[in-house]
């Protein structure tokens, strides 16, 4: 995958047809955990989404910050699913994905950023993935699907690198 | 005040009613000088960034610049607080706006939470 500067705040992304195909994957797996009820979802998983119960439920003014979060962070679950599904869309629609580049400006680079994040976020609570797992002293021991989860983990890191690399040491 | 200690001395300018600029704002006669102050005195929540094994340290830092503004000296140095000592006060402000920060910086999959002072 490249990521190529267009001018001020465009970029141009590249994707060969292998890359493409581990996209378009995980942006199905995305949308649909974005579509689940969140009743629906493991613990594990609706604990991401879902402020914590406050320690002081009589402190009025913490416990309403915690009302108006929790809602914007339902809100962003159905934002995300609506960005998802434009993706997985210009997917179908590029038709040739060999190479599959996309247009993006700023915020539309920082949503894909955001939701490739979500996935290594979501991924590591999902198999109880620690610092220990993460830092690679502990692979071999590991179950097959774990060590999957965890490659899949480290595949998104770099790519969240390729997109922020440019910007990052940038005054 | 006699018997009152005050926490914050009153700049000599305010006390003589003078137009006021804070640091990083510009003054503006559309701003009452009463809600800059009441904005400055109600910033009493503490933004607060917590570590986690999973975001990477040049994300952290991408994600200070991006919506706490910050440049690169001070997003790398509340990234490294973050990373050592478990976590860093990334920002003081009202209700309203810490609740704002909080969410994008959720947005963004960091472990973020908001304190009053």
């Amino acid at each position: 995958m490249t990521c190529v500067p267009l001018g001020r705040e465009r970029w141009r992304l590249e994707f060969s047809e292998s890359e493409s195909l581990f996209l378009a994957t995980i942006l199905s797996q995305l949308a649909h955990h974005y579509r689940q009820d969140l009743d629906d979802l493991p613990e594990a998983l609706q604990e991401y989404w879902r402020e914590p119960e406050s320690a002081d439920p009589a402190d009025e003014d913490k416990e309403g910050s915690r009302e108006i979060l929790s809602e914007m962070r339902q809100e962003l679950r159905s934002e995300r699913l609506v960005l998802v599904e434009n993706w997985l869309r210009n997917y179908e629609e590029a038709g040739k994905h060999d190479p599959w580049t996309v247009e993006l400006n700023l915020a539309e680079k920082d949503d894909f950023i955001a939701m490739l994040n979500d996935r290594r976020l979501l991924l590591a609570r999902q198999f109880e993935l620690v610092e220990k797992d993460v830092e690679q002293e502990s692979e071999e021991k590991m179950s097959e699907d774990r060590r999957v989860a965890l490659w899949e983990i480290n595949i998104l890191g770099h790519l969240i690198f390729v997109l922020i690399g440019p910007q990052i040491y940038q005054p | 005040m006699p018997g009152v200690k005050r926490l914050i001395p009153i700049p000599h300018a305010i006390k003589q009613g003078a137009p006021v600029a804070f640091p990083g704002t510009e003054a503006s006669p559309d701003i009452d000088l009463e809600d800059k102050l009441k904005e400055a005195f109600d910033r009493g929540w503490a933004v607060i960034v917590w570590n986690d094994p999973i975001n990477l340290m040049d994300y952290v830092v991408y994600v200070f610049k991006t919506v706490l503004k910050m440049n690169e000296k001070d997003a790398s140095r509340h990234m490294w607080e973050v990373h050592q000592k478990g976590k860093s006060v990334v920002a003081r402000e009202t209700r309203e706006k810490s609740e704002l920060i909080v969410h994008r910086l959720k947005g963004f999959g960091l472990n973020v939470t908001m304190e009053s002072l």
